[in-house]
């Protein structure tokens, strides 16, 4: 993660800057969907793991 | 992979470190929600310590570079001005989880035998996350960031006997100036950091010994076994907060102001970040001087009477009962009132400058 992280943040000629409302609004869709899905498939997962007794940590 | 984890197994007591897990059970009651604010506060934390080294890669802590290599950040280097928006938002939200987790320790008596060490260590936190606010808001050089250094530096200052040596300290000299940055930079990113560290080890190894304390008054329906179902549940919390950061970052993105002129003058309608208002409002209605006594030093003496009595806290209100007593009303009453001034000082400061 780290490593990604460094790579992304790694100068490279000097072509940051903030962008547009545009880009800024596409990536917050992309991100707020992606983290939608990934809090769903949780949610899911915390719901079947509760119907299922005698597993909620008292084994 | 059998082969892995006892590899694992023989060296690190993993297993052990499971039962544990297993065993830990989180109270369960209709306050359980406000259990989330510790982990989130963590989670800022984290991200405070990531985006902070990238940040420390590319900035510079002298006078004439430090504004320079801040806006380069935010204006040249790839995905700085997204790494400069996440320390930055984050930053404050790291600010407000600590203190809406710590006013729920308070409303819940959490600081009750035998949590206090857990208190304690939860109140220095609050302090050096504070401490990384101030320190943290002179680092881009900027205009407000340097009038705010100086006038909250000249605050201690003010206190008889050890003020003059405190202000000569933090600002590592008679001005606030380069010897400052570096002073500031240090305590940013070092000092206070390999403080917050320990403190945070403590607080957690606390945590787990004595387990979450059930709010005053509440019989509670079980628990929550802490491991996964929590788990679940703290991640939730943290992809909520991460949602709110992003939308943050992307929708509020953080330019570069003007760049501080230690000659110029203070500009007009300055006023410090909002956990510092409450202080500052205080300050502003109160005259010069009450009854002789300048008024700066009563806000130094009750600022220290504050703190003193928010780490003795546990000795000060130490009602062992279950059950709410009279004197657990008047605490919440003070509680209650003291969220009500914060809020009214934010108010009045951002809607009548």
């Amino acid at each position: 993660m780290m490593g990604f992280l460094f790579y992304l943040f790694q100068e490279n000629g000097n072509t940051g800057g903030i962008p547009d409302l545009g880009i800024r609004l596409s990536v917050w869709f992309i991100g707020m969907f992606l983290l939608a899905v990934g809090g769903a498939i949780l949610f899911v997962k915390m719901q079947e793991f509760r119907k299922k007794p005698g597993e909620s940590g008292k084994n | 992979m059998e082969n892995r984890t006892n590899w694992f197994e023989g060296r690190i007591p993993l297993g052990e470190l499971r039962a544990f897990l297993r065993r830990k059970v989180v109270p369960a009651h209709r306050h359980t929600f406000w259990y989330l604010f510790g982990g989130l506060t963590l989670l800022f934390f984290v991200v405070q310590l990531v985006s902070g080294v990238l940040l420390s890669l590319y900035y510079q802590p002298t006078p004439a570079t430090a504004y320079e290599s801040v806006a380069r950040i935010s204006d040249e280097i790839q995905f700085g001005w997204i790494v400069r928006g996440i320390h930055h938002w984050s930053a404050h939200l790291l600010v407000f989880c600590s203190l809406v987790h710590m006013a729920s320790k308070y409303f819940f008596v959490a600081y009750r035998k035998p949590r206090e060490g857990t208190w304690i260590s939860g109140v220095i936190l609050l302090g050096v996350v504070l401490g990384f606010a101030f320190t943290g808001y002179l680092l881009p050089w900027t205009t407000e960031g340097y009038f705010a250094t100086l006038i909250g530096v000249e605050i201690p200052a003010s206190m008889p006997l050890v003020g003059e040596v405190i202000a000569r300290v933090l600002r590592g000299g008679d001005y606030v100036d380069g010897a400052t940055l570096t002073r500031v930079f240090s305590l940013h990113a070092i000092i206070l950091p390999l403080v917050s560290l320990v403190l945070i080890a403590f607080h957690l190894i606390q945590n787990q010994y004595t387990g979450s304390a059930v709010p005053k008054g509440e019989r509670g329906s079980g628990g929550i076994p802490f491991s996964p179902d929590f788990i679940y549940r703290d991640a939730l919390a943290w992809i909520a907060g991460i949602m709110f950061l992003l939308t943050l970052v992307l929708f509020f993105p953080v330019s570069t102001t003007q760049k501080a002129d230690i000659l110029a003058s203070p500009p007009e309608g300055i006023r410090p970040e909002w956990y510092f208002i409450p202080l500052y409002q205080t300050i502003k209605w109160l005259p010069g001087s009450i009854l002789g006594v300048n008024t700066e030093i009563l806000i130094n003496i009750a600022t220290s009477v504050f703190i003193l009595s928010l780490i003795l806290l546990p000795w000060i209100h130490k009602n062992r009962d279950e059950t709410i007593t009279g004197v657990d009303r008047v605490f919440r009453v003070v509680g209650i009132t003291g969220i009500f001034y914060v809020v009214l000082t934010m108010v009045i400061a951002y809607t009548m400058p």
